[in-house]
This record gives C-alpha cells, sequence and structure tokens, in this order.
C-alpha cells in the first residue's frame, strides 16, 4: 500500500476509486448535513437546527455539479439558474444531465425528496442498464433507501460503515490505535467512562486547563461545548447522566482538554476500493463557533508539518480501508498557538466542501494561486437572478483560468429561503484567487462591497 | 379552592419560569434582565448560536430541577424569548 498525490483527470481518478472504473456513469445528490441522520437515536449533546439555515444548507445539493462530467446525472431540488449553468460551461466544466425532483421540500435534503418521488425513482431505475452508480454527499439510510427503490447500486459503503467511522469516538479510537498525536482526553461510551472523563475533566479545571465536550455524531457547531468552570461541569454531567440512564445508560460524546488553537486545517485523502490511499490537498479552515466558513489555500504549514500531515493521512487511509470503508474522507487538524502540530481531530469520511472544488483547483487554478473559498452572507428584499448578480461582480469575475477573480461554485443557496414575501437570508459560495494573499484580500472586499450594494440587499443602517 | 385560585396559579407559575429563564439569558449574554422582553428573537436579536442554545437548556435545567425532553425540541421553541418561556413552562409541567 503507498500514499501518492493525485494528478491528471480528477475526474476519472475518483471514479476510478469509487467504482473501480475510469468511464463508469455516477448519478451524483448533493445530500450536505447527512450527519442529521447520523445522530438519530444517538445518545448525544442536545441541540436544535434553525429552519432558515436548514433551506439555505439543502441547497448546497447544487455543487454536485461542479464534480459531475458530461455522461454523469445529477439530482437537484429545483432546476438550476440558466444563466449559472450557461457560466459554468464558460468555466470548462462538461456539465452533466440534470434531474429534478417533482416537489422538493425546502426542510428536506435532496435525498428525502428524491425518495419521495416515483417518477424520479423510476428514471433512476431507467439508469441501471448504463452501468450508472449513486454517488452520494454521504451515506445514511436514506441513500441506502434511494439504492434500493432505484435498483442503482452505492458507489460507496453502506450507510452503517459511513455512519461508525464519522463517530468522533472512533476517530479518537483510530489515533491511538495507530499513534497519531491528538488532544489529551478520552471516548465516553457509558456512565463509567463518563464518570471517569469528568474527574478528568474536573482535575484539568482546577489546573486551570479549560476542556470540551463533544457529541460523537455532532456536525457544524452543534453538540460541542467548551467548559471552563466545574460548577458548569457538574450541570453538564448531571443533563448527560440523566440522559444516559433514561437510555440503557448509553452515552456517546467525547472529552478533550481545549487546546490553544493557531490555525484549523482541513486535509482531503480518498481511499480506494482497492484500499490504496491517496493524499489529494490540504487547506486552511475558516471556522467561526465551530461552523465552517471557507478555507484558504495554500496551508500555513512548514515543510515538516505537510510531510506529518501526509504520513498522518496514509495510516488513517489504511484503517479505513481496513474497516471498510472507501471514498472521499475530509479530516480536520489544527496547529496550536506554539507550533504543535495535531494531525487528526476528527474524521469526516463523506464528501466536503473542498471536494467539489477540486476539479477547478486542478482545471482553473495555476500551481501558485493563492485561494480563499467562503460564503457570502446575503440578506435579500428578492429574488436575485444569476444575470444580475453576474452583471454587477462584473470584472470581479474570473474570465479565465489562471486569472485573479472570483469563482462562484454555488448560486442555489442565494434564492434558497426566498418566497415568503419577506427579507431573507441567502449565501454565496465561491472561491476568490489570485497571485498574492493581498491581491486575495483585495478582491474579497471589493465582493463584499459590490455584494452590498446590490439592488436586491437590504440596506445597511 | 375557588375558580380564582385555579386560574391564578399556573399565572404565578409561568411569571416565575419567565423570571427565570430572563435571568439565566441575563447572565449569560451579560445584560441586565429587564432589557430583555419576551418579544426579542434569540438567533437574530440577541445573537444566539448552537453553543448557546445547549448553554441555556444546561443552566434552566440546573435552577428549575427539570430535565427537558430535548428530542421533542423544536427550533421555533427557541424563536423568541416568549416561545422558550412556553416550552420550559410546558416541561416543568410534565414533569411535575
Amino acid at each position: 500500500m503507498h500514499t501518492h498525490t493525485l494528478s491528471g483527470d480528477v475526474l476519472a481518478l475518483l471514479r476510478t476509486a469509487l467504482t473501480g472504473a475510469a468511464d463508469r456513469p455516477l448519478v451524483l445528490l448533493g445530500n450536505f448535513e447527512v450527519e442529521d441522520h447520523w445522530a438519530k437515536g444517538e445518545a448525544g449533546l442536545p441541540g436544535i437546527v434553525m429552519p432558515a439555515s436548514r433551506v439555505i444548507v439543502n441547497r448546497m445539493d447544487e455543487c454536485a455539479l461542479l464534480l459531475a462530467g458530461p455522461d454523469d446525472h445529477v439530482v437537484l431540488k429545483a432546476a438550476p439558474d440558466e444563466e449559472y449553468l450557461r457560466y459554468l460551461g464558460g468555466l470548462g466544466l462538461a456539465l452533466p444531465r440534470i434531474l429534478t425532483v417533482a416537489t422538493g421540500q425546502p426542510q428536506r435534503t435532496v435525498s428525502e425528496d428524491a425518495v419521495a418521488d416515483p417518477r424520479l425513482v423510476a428514471a433512476l431505475g431507467g439508469l441501471v442498464g448504463t452501468g450508472a452508480q449513486l454517488w452520494p454527499h454521504g451515506v445514511s439510510v436514506v441513500e441506502e433507501r434511494l439504492a434500493e427503490l432505484t435498483g442503482l447500486p452505492l458507489a460507496a459503503p453502506s450507510a452503517a460503515v459511513c455512519k461508525r467511522v464519522n463517530s468522533k469516538i472512533y476517530s479518537r479510537l483510530l489515533a491511538d490505535e495507530v499513534g497519531l498525536p491528538q488532544p489529551e482526553g478520552m471516548v465516553c461510551r457509558d456512565l463509567d467512562e463518563l464518570d471517569q472523563a469528568i474527574r478528568r475533566a474536573g482535575n484539568w479545571l482546577d489546573a486551570g486547563r479549560p476542556v470540551v465536550l463533544k457529541d460523537a455524531f455532532g456536525v457544524s457547531g452543534r453538540g460541542i461545548m467548551v467548559v471552563r468552570d466545574t460548577r458548569r461541569l457538574a450541570q453538564l454531567h448531571a443533563l448527560i447522566a440523566r440522559r444516559a440512564r433514561r437510555d440503557a445508560g448509553r452515552v456517546g460524546l467525547v472529552m478533550e482538554e481545549w487546546l490553544p488553537k493557531r490555525h484549523d486545517l482541513n486535509y482531503q485523502l480518498t481511499v480506494d476500493r482497492a484500499g490504496a490511499v491517496h493524499f489529494d490537498v490540504i487547506k486552511e479552515a475558516i471556522t467561526s463557533d465551530g461552523v465552517h466558513q471557507g478555507h484558504r489555500m495554500p496551508a500555513p504549514l512548514t515543510e515538516p508539518q505537510h510531510r506529518q500531515v501526509r504520513s498522518a493521512a496514509a495510516a488513517i487511509g489504511r484503517r479505513l480501508a481496513a474497516d471498510g470503508y472507501f471514498g472521499v474522507v475530509g479530516v480536520d487538524a489544527l496547529t496550536t498557538t506554539d507550533g504543535r502540530l495535531y494531525p487528526i481531530i476528527e474524521i469526516n469520511a463523506r464528501n466536503n466542501m473542498s471536494t467539489y472544488q477540486e476539479r477547478l483547483r486542478r482545471t482553473w487554478f495555476g500551481p501558485d494561486t493563492v485561494a480563499l473559498a467562503r460564503q457570502y452572507p446575503l440578506r435579500l428584499t428578492r429574488a436575485l437572478p444569476f444575470g444580475e448578480l453576474r452583471a454587477l461582480l462584473d470584472g470581479v469575475l474570473a474570465d479565465r483560468p489562471d486569472r485573479p477573480g472570483l469563482v462562484i461554485n454555488n448560486f442555489a443557496t442565494v434564492n434558497a429561503a426566498s418566497g415568503a414575501g419577506t427579507d431573507f437570508g441567502g449565501r454565496l459560495y465561491g472561491v476568490v484567487a489570485a497571485d498574492s494573499a493581498q491581491q486575495v484580500a483585495a478582491l474579497d472586499r471589493e465582493v463584499t462591497e459590490r455584494l452590498r450594494n446590490c439592488s436586491a440587499t437590504v440596506a445597511q443602517p | 379552592m375557588s375558580d380564582a385560585t385555579i386560574g391564578a396559579a399556573p399565572q404565578a407559575a409561568a411569571g416565575d419560569i419567565t423570571n427565570v429563564v430572563v435571568g439565566a439569558l441575563g447572565q449569560m449574554l451579560s445584560r441586565d434582565p429587564a432589557s430583555i422582553s419576551t418579544q426579542l428573537r434569540l438567533f437574530e436579536d440577541l445573537s444566539f448560536d448552537s453553543t448557546s442554545v445547549l448553554e441555556l437548556l444546561i443552566q434552566l435545567e440546573a435552577e428549575l430541577d427539570v430535565e427537558f425532553d430535548t428530542d421533542t425540541l423544536e427550533p421555533t421553541d427557541f424563536e423568541t424569548v416568549g416561545a422558550l418561556v412556553a416550552y420550559v413552562a410546558g416541561q416543568v409541567e410534565e414533569n411535575a
């Protein structure tokens, strides 16, 4: 087994990793936040998902257009803006065929919409003869059900395998087993382990060290709590223990020291069906309160740190392959203020925002490009057509490969929450690329300014 | 027991719960509880996030000695301070 960097046609390589054949057609599903399904029935920390943000996240399904080739199909919750499709074509992306669900419910993921649509299920069933396979963003029981209903095989492992390797408990145990440095801490699977963890956390707090408790299946800042005093720790202990006693003593948490962080990092590897591990890319992750906001490239690491990351990726990939996983894996890592690298904080064994940028990264950006991938939050008074947005950003949008500018990589999220007749929130996803960090920052400011001056934007006080 | 007493008891309880909820919010957000009206929206007006939700639940469970059934927790329960008070009052009643 070996690790090497992907080169050549990213789509052919991905397809080979997922299906064993470079020319196998795929049916892509952008079911973002598949974690919500993995978390169902698990003994984690209570939390809520705000409906407005769910409506927007569900329209990240459109990201799948960036990873599909001309022989593929992409299932979407709604037809894309025609101008946006023309724009993507102009980026040199050969576009797939698009299938849309009959009645997209804003609160449902594209997979949930798809299983509820008999005509779409029949249309997908008609693709079985082409040898097509279903490639979801991540696999839960919903995507398994769609595979079953349509007869399309999954280009991914079972939901049970995916769920298991996505647990933060799994990543901690894996790091211990293969000897990767990780924050001090422990897993809590039952009341005994919880009591032990709380005692340990209490000692750390007494010594002035904050701790963090994380839900094994938490996502996007939900199910995570930093604790800085023993009173709060006791309250949290009581809350978790009470729930565990009602649930046959089950607990699903990790407790860790809270590290003084310098940079969040995120790297991607791909484990192929044969068990070979390919290192794809590492980026600096931009987060706010644990919620992913974007990425910066290149990652601020020294050459020895790059080597350490690659070696960790190889070990993680080997272990995942041994546990029956294949496909794309995103790993969160961090560096501390005193320069230590922790190459594994958690494993996301599913596609990541970064995954959808891989084709652009290889075809659109040069090797020395500095890039900022981010979301621009919007507050709009009316739906904003892509043509109007394009005109608004004229001169700032990159017009050909390896030129400074913004590349838009998801548009459906801009207007996802429109229609209620009131102001609504939206997000524009894009990658700003240039030759230097200063140039990127200037372009980023310009994009923000233009969006603020858009006639559909709510006036700022 | 008169009808008036029966009618008054839940109102008094609701008033107490409002005070506890507003007090907990004031403490969490370092804000004068008197400035927190029941019409305020938790996420938009008080800049709540997912971590604050968990923190508040923990605080209220401890103060009211109650266990919230968080499986039934809906995002609308956190829309406004008033909605949250109603949710907490409902949970207190169920625990009684």
